[in-house]
């Protein structure tokens, strides 16, 4: 039964953040185009403002499209399970525990797709600008002091070596961040469901309420670690970073699964739709 | 005959502020091969009954069994629930909807739905946003009737219809219930159902008022189901 509801819920929520991001990436071809606009020779008045306006609402649909996919994926968590599609849903032949993993599982693949798609559009743009200004390019001389310049900025910052454990540990930390936020999203809704009038508002609420108690208590976690390097010398700001990160994560898991055990809770014992 | 469903002390109330028990301490034995019509004025607590049955609300006292087991995941699988709502996913077209209850429920009937549809001229690419309300109420109970279920709960089927629409309604549910299930159909217009009913359940202010075969009705009141209603209910 999982296999189907992945399946199906798959199919309810592919279509919208697809032809967001789709939008997305050629937007960011189009703005990268601008590059080849004469904007600093120009004598034509306002060309130079008109690229600038461009660019800015790139940037600006970057955000928002990754902050409309959050939404759009939160509204549609709230119709299929406590609007009228919840009668439905909720007499499926299926475990409350199988109904959320199955929709907190879509959510999270799509909140990855939507940073990759994000990160793509932005490399899209730098490549097309980069493309479209200059002429006669040698790829290779733009890779060295694209890392020349990176070498040099982390440096400053009192890094030394990033290894690939670095990098991986990173990227398993914006996995667990981005089922961390899935998982307030979804239990926020649902305790929110637990009042008798004005059940978006209290979900609201209880995500701003979850997630400020969740940073005080991550930052509460971190301080031993951080306060006491503040007073070593030849302090290596990776290793700190790599021991911290690490707290963060497990932390995150455990509130993860607490949020998601909170949830199944209260589907299967406190549900009352409309 | 074991009753397909018993139901023993059970009782609901949605908590704090909101004054008395919505269902209190009932006790039922409903057995298959039934129509049994709940019959009550709004807010007698038929909608919260047919909501513990379908698992969609924990009783605060007492016990529920369907089949022998308590509203769950099997009995999800063996309940054919009519929602007073339109329940159907907007974005969907009725063939979607076909394959989605032909993919979770194991009793469904694709062709015996699709023989419905086309009776009613309905295609099966048509997108459910396209339809009207009754058209999708309609599809609706189409999709609830192909199943072979034990149990059939129909939650107000034929509110809110018009006449012709209520006597479709009631012939799909004569024509395509399982005849070893029990129907339970959920109402407050009587007169319109009560030519299929075999029994009655009178429900008031969340406590069960009277039992009894619509024959025994008939036959110890000398007046129909509906005017014996008014009689008991009378504002």
């Amino acid at each position: 039964m999982l296999k189907k509801l992945l399946k199906h819920e798959w199919r309810r929520l592919w279509k919208v953040p697809t032809a967001l991001l789709v939008i997305l990436q050629i937007f960011a071809f189009l703005s990268g185009l601008g590059f080849m606009a004469p904007v600093w020779e120009s004598q034509v008045a306002g060309l130079s403002l008109l690229v600038g306006l461009v660019w800015t609402m790139f940037f600006i649909a970057v955000i928002g499209v990754g902050l409309a996919i959050n939404i759009y994926l939160a509204l549609q968590f709230y119709r299929s399970m406590y609007s009228d599609e919840g009668y439905l849903t909720h007499t499926l032949p299926v475990s409350s525990g199988q109904l959320l993993f199955a929709k907190s599982l879509v959510m999270v693949v799509w909140a990855v797709i939507s940073v990759l798609g994000v990160i793509l559009s932005v490399l899209i743009f730098g490549f097309t600008g980069i493309l479209c200004y200059f002429s006669g390019i040698d790829w290779g001389v733009v890779i060295s002091d694209i890392r020349i310049g990176f070498n040099e900025l982390i440096q400053d910052l009192g890094v030394w070596e990033i290894k690939w454990v670095h990098i991986l540990t990173s990227l398993i930390g914006v996995l667990i961040s981005l089922c961390y936020s899935t998982a307030l999203i979804v239990s926020s809704i649902t305790i929110g469901q637990l009042v008798r009038k004005h059940r978006v508002m209290a979900a609201f609420a209880v995500g701003c309420v979850i997630s400020t108690v969740v940073s005080i208590l991550q930052n509460l976690l971190q301080l031993p670690l951080i306060n006491n390097t503040f007073y070593e010398e030849n302090i290596n700001i990776i290793l700190i970073m790599f021991n911290a990160a690490w707290i963060q994560y497990l932390f995150y898991l455990v509130i993860t699964a607490a949020l998601f055990a909170a949830s199944n809770y209260i589907i299967r014992n406190r549900l009352n739709l409309e | 005959m074991e009753d397909l469903i018993m139901i023993n002390g059970l009782s609901y109330s949605y908590g704090k502020g909101h004054g008395k028990n919505a269902l209190q301490n009932v006790q039922l034995g409903l057995s298959a091969g039934k129509v049994i019509g709940i019959l009550g004025p709004n807010g007698s607590g038929k909608t919260t009954l047919i909501k513990l049955l379908n698992g969609l609300l924990v009783p605060t006292e007492g016990e529920i069994l369907i089949d022998g087991h308590n509203p769950g995941k099997y009995t999800k699988g063996v309940v054919s629930y009519l929602p007073e709502r339109t329940y159907l996913q907007a974005g969907k077209t009725v063939g979607q909807m076909l394959e989605y209850f032909s993919d979770f429920y194991q009793d469904f009937s694709v062709e015996r739905a699709r023989v419905m549809l086309e009776s009613l001229g309905i295609k099966e690419s048509e997108p459910l946003k396209t339809l009207s309300k009754g058209t999708r109420e309609k599809i609706q109970l189409i999709l609830v009737m192909s199943r072979e279920a034990k149990v059939y709960i129909l939650d107000e089927p034929i509110a809110g219809v018009d006449p012709a629409a209520r006597n479709y309604i009631i012939r799909t549910i004569i024509q395509n219930y399982n005849e070893d299930a029990v129907v339970l159909l959920a109402t407050h217009l009587i007169a319109d159902v009560e030519a299929i009913l075999d029994e009655v359940i009178f429900i008031k202010d969340g406590r069960i008022v009277l039992q009894s075969t619509v024959e025994d009705i008939r036959e110890q009141q000398g007046k129909s189901v509906d005017a014996y209603f008014r009689e008991v209910f009378v504002c």
